[in-house]
């Protein structure tokens, strides 16, 4: 089986319908809920119609089963579901949506879900750009969240902990020496252990975005847009 | 006089890479030896590569370092690396293999009493300037070929100093990758108060300089022709603009 053919978004745009099918379009859909939540409030909605607002596009999305209409040869789940969110939000009647809850699936927000993240997308200077900087986030939590596990079953969770921020800004020398210090070990035993680490959050980084495309060029494309949202975190 | 068949036959038998792959598996002592001469001198790759990965300058040599250390301790499970052919896809190879490790595995804290050259830090700067789309193994290639040159205009300068004529190496080291354009080794000769003639059998050493680096790190012709034809690919890229 080709390496893409078991990837969430390849299993939605295989069957079109199913309970496998649905199981993926669903787990998309919860990893993905910020960057749709980021959109809408950088359109100006309040948070809380946000809210609204978002719940009622993902229950469309689900139960209307939009998916149907994604041309497989253009195949990446964020280019479908932005554009399925512009065409929700100029259809929708706001005051008729923020009634109608529920009716299939509720995402709540994820325990990982940062808030942060939500704010600082919105402040970007377009909905588009809100968008794309909160997906980039996402796709960096869920990569950090399996890190984190994968740390957890090693017994290196420790290790994680203090080594994390690490991943996300370029720490000096000094930053290693406190570190080193900490965890005990030798400063260039801590650097090791330190580019391994981030060597294995570009591939689970990588895995994550094999979720949302159809492979190939969409991939790299996904790769390289993420590289300019995120900069020294995946370098 | 042209050498003969078996007089290139020894040369490639002796030169570290071959005493390296020969001694491997059964040898393990000269192997280390042979191995350890050739690593002390590519250095400056390894930590292009490590620095172009992202890392503050000591960090970048700090993970250098480690790398040396432990492709000198241990390299009896080397057999596929091996079998890259060339002691530059080798070193390349175990690099990127010790970099990709399980960062959970438990990392081997020895000592490393491996010399750290001098001023790596600035070469990087100088060599890798213009640099910001290379990706680490492409500066790991230019890095050694940049090492390659550095070491023979090492030797070249050590062979014009005993007669007497430093200017020229200065002189000579924009034509080591291309051939002068028309003009140029005579306006050379002409700044220097020489004969072009005299530049041209300097450049010629310095080709066989270089040629005589890249020997340690191979083990036939035809590995040594591959190198060649690398080293000059890559400074030949370096010396177009970006």
């Amino acid at each position: 089986m080709a390496q893409f053919d078991t990837t969430r978004w390849s299993v939605v745009l295989r069957a079109r319908s199913g309970t496998e099918q649905r199981a993926a379009l669903e787990s998309l859909c919860r990893t993905y809920r910020p960057p749709v939540l980021a959109y809408i409030r950088s359109r100006g909605y309040a948070p809380d119609t946000a809210e609204d607002l978002a719940q009622a596009f993902f229950t469309r999305f689900l139960e209307l089963a939009w998916h149907v209409h994604a041309d497989p040869a253009r195949g990446r789940f964020r280019a479908f579901l932005l554009t399925a969110l512009k065409r929700f939000l100029i259809n929708a009647d706001v005051g008729d949506q923020t009634l109608k809850r529920g009716g299939g699936v509720h995402f709540e927000p994820l325990l990982t879900e940062s808030g942060d993240n939500i704010r600082a997308a919105s402040s970007e200077a377009t909905p588009e750009a809100a968008f794309e900087r909160s997906w980039a986030v996402a796709v960096l939590d869920a990569a950090l969240a399996r890190l984190r596990n994968e740390a957890e079953q090693g017994g290196r969770l420790e290790w994680f902990d203090r080594l994390q921020e690490f991943l996300i800004e370029r720490p000096d020398e000094d930053d290693y020496a406190r570190a080193a210090a900490t965890l005990n070990v030798r400063r260039n035993t801590l650097a090791v252990a330190v580019h391994r680490l981030r060597h294995r959050l570009r591939e689970l980084v990588r895995e994550e975005l094999m979720q949302t495309t159809n492979g190939g060029e969409d991939l790299e494309s996904e790769m390289l847009e993420l590289r300019k949202a995120l900069g020294v975190a995946m370098q | 006089m042209m050498s003969s068949p078996s007089h290139r036959i020894d040369r490639f038998a002796t030169t570290r890479w071959s005493v390296f792959t020969r001694t491997a598996a059964t040898a393990p002592g000269e192997a280390r030896v042979a191995l350890a001469e050739l690593v002390q001198r590519y250095w400056y790759p390894v930590y292009a590569y490590t620095r172009r990965s992202g890392h503050a300058p000591a960090i970048a040599e700090d993970i250098a370092h480690s790398f040396i250390g432990s492709l000198t301790r241990d390299f009896r499970d080397h057999r596929a690396a091996l079998e890259r052919g060339q002691f530059r896809l080798y070193l390349l190879e175990r690099l990127e293999a010790f970099l990709g490790r399980d960062w959970r595995e438990p990392i081997d804290a020895h000592n490393d009493d491996a010399a750290v050259p001098a001023e790596l830090e600035a070469r990087y700067l100088r060599d890798f300037a213009d640099s910001e789309t290379t990706t680490p193994a492409q500066a790991y290639e230019r890095g050694f070929a940049l090492e390659v040159v550095a070491r023979a205009l090492r030797g070249l300068r050590a062979e014009v100093q005993r007669g007497g004529h430093l200017a020229m190496y200065d002189a000579l080291e924009p034509f080591l990758a291309c051939e002068p354009a028309p003009g140029e080794l005579d306006a050379a000769a002409q700044a220097l108060s020489s004969r072009p003639l005299a530049l041209l059998v300097a450049l010629k050493r310095l080709r066989e300089l270089a040629g005589e680096e890249l020997v340690d790190t191979v083990t036939s012709h035809e590995q040594l022709r591959a190198e060649q034809a690398i080293l000059h690919t890559v400074l030949t890229r370096k010396s177009q603009p970006p």
